[in-house]
């Protein structure tokens, strides 16, 4: 049992794809036959990502580093992408930092950080591309928001304005951009395995057995995974869906304690 | 762009709209189909279009059942026959009626209908179906914009429809980890049951839905097999909204 997209001839923009769901965004694109344009802070991480995907799909990707919160290097990440591919025809808006802090105490620079990088760059970004997508007569953006942001939890002040932020503004330009033909959609990850919630979980910053013990599916999700339905949410099979959240948790939110 | 081979498809509603497209697509992705509808003729005849429609893989068997979908009868022998092929790869539930109706003039038998074939019926095919559900299964109901949002004519429909997602939340919860269960939320889709609302009331409704169209029977159904496919294997207990951006308009 299968499910194959194909994004042959497609030009993707992956943000965040250093590593973790970027860098799984980045992979399934590239499986899927897309050129894909890794953008990330980490210049090492996203060179060598790139050159891992060119193991496997030869002279589909390259690596670009900037910033999120730098409109130049989105604007210059953008133009790299078409002059890669020809065209930019997804976008997987997906750089973001975590926060975790008591409200009470939570600084002022973290509180604008986290609201620079998850909402704002997410903004620009989406702005940039969509830009380049009208002028080229469509293409389809999937912001990655997060279960926070449609539920909460605590601590996460910022971390869930932000990402709830994300949600509304995938739904303003969504129906903004629909007659463009740019469709505008969200994937909202839960809990997953990666290399930083195994290295937090070792620190004891977060108590992965107790995470795993919330979660309806009993297991924290992959990368992998969320990835597929974000390429879902790219694809041409969501041809009618636009403005949507979809929230990849193994059932966190609708579950009611009860 | 699907494949299901040796996966069992058990389709309510198998002649309406939406269940047609969710059957040919199941049944050109390799799966076998147990359709069930009230229609004998209409199914009989969807049938045999299947079984001459070549597939990309060597194809499914395709069994019929002539059933009501409110009754708890026919779902015990919807659910038989499934279980005959060795158990349940994915339940998707079609069968619905709408009948509009302004709400201080609805009926009694109005009422009640709706609410057998849209939510009991629902009810007894999935108890039935439990222990025959594979390990990897995947329910999807459908629910509808009206479950969310209000209109004039509706408040049966959306009640039947707003339980439907309640109720699969639940069922998310008792049946993970073997069984994923999702909701799917169409808008106005272009189908039968929409065709006198479209008619009627289609040209205001399009103002106001993003995409400026009607969805298509067929955008419904790639949504369906989504959900069932491995690609949403993390995803339980969700409502995919349908509606070409209506919904948030």
């Amino acid at each position: 049992m299968t499910i194959r997209f194909d994004f042959t001839g497609r030009t993707a923009l992956v943000t965040g794809a250093a590593s973790g769901l970027g860098l799984a965004m980045a992979r399934a694109l590239a499986g899927a036959g897309a050129n894909v344009m890794l953008f990330d802070l980490d210049k090492d991480g996203g060179r060598a990502a790139a050159e891992g995907l060119n193991a496997d799909h030869p002279g589909h990707a390259r690596a670009l580093a900037g910033s999120v919160t730098d409109t130049v290097a989105i604007h210059a990440a953008c133009e790299a992408a078409v002059a890669f591919g020809g065209s930019l025809d997804v976008v997987m808006n997906n750089a973001g930092i975590a926060a975790k802090a008591p409200s009470l105490d939570l600084d002022e620079a973290t509180w604008r950080q986290t609201i620079d990088v998850n909402l704002s760059g997410a903004f620009f970004v989406a702005q940039a591309a969509g830009r380049v997508m009208a002028a080229q007569g469509g293409g389809s953006i999937v912001n990655t928001t997060s279960m926070y942001g449609v539920v909460a939890a605590p601590e996460r002040a910022a971390y869930s304005a932000a990402k709830a932020g994300v949600v509304a503004l995938t739904k303003v330009l969504a129906i903004e951009w629909a007659d463009r033909n740019i469709r505008v959609n969200a994937i909202a990850p839960g809990y997953m395995r990666t290399a930083l919630t195994e290295t937090l979980g070792r620190e004891g910053r977060i108590d992965l057995d107790a995470l795993t013990a919330r979660v309806p599916a009993g297991r924290l999700g992959t990368p992998e995974e969320v990835a597929s339905a974000a390429l879902f949410l790219a694809s041409e099979t969501s041809a009618y869906v636009t403005g949507q959240t979809l929230v990849a948790d193994g059932g966190w939110s609708s579950y009611s304690y009860l | 762009m699907f494949d299901f081979t040796n996966r069992t498809l058990v389709l309510t509603g198998a002649t309406g709209g939406i269940g047609r497209a969710v059957a040919e697509l199941f049944h050109a992705a390799g799966a076998n189909l147990v359709l069930a509808d009230l229609d004998a003729d209409a199914l009989a005849q969807f049938s045999a279009t299947l079984t001459t429609t070549p597939t990309t893989s060597e194809g499914g068997s395709v069994q019929t059942l002539v059933a009501d979908a409110a009754s708890p009868e026919d779902a015990d022998r919807i659910v038989a026959a499934a279980a005959r092929l060795g158990g349940i790869d994915f339940l998707v539930p079609c069968a619905g009626i709408y009948m509009a109706e302004p709400f201080a003039g609805m009926t009694d038998d109005q009422w009640r209908r709706t609410l057998s074939i849209n939510l009991d019926g629902v009810f007894y095919l999935t108890r039935r179906s439990v222990e025959h559900l594979k390990a990897g299964s995947a329910i999807v109901n459908l629910s509808s914009m009206a479950a969310h949002r209000g209109a004039k004519t509706n408040a049966h429909y959306g009640a039947s429809k707003g339980a439907i997602g309640a109720m699969t939340r639940a069922l998310a919860n008792e049946l993970a980890p073997k069984t994923r269960a999702n909701v799917v939320a169409p808008g106005i889709i272009d189908t039968p049951m929409t065709r006198e609302l479209i008619a009627t009331r289609g040209d205001d409704t399009l103002k106001h839905t993003p995409l400026g169209r009607t969805g298509t029977a067929s955008e419904i159904a790639t949504v369906i097999a989504f959900l069932c496919s491995p690609a949403a294997s993390f995803v339980t207990g969700e409502t995919l909204h349908v509606n070409g951006g209506l919904y948030m308009s």
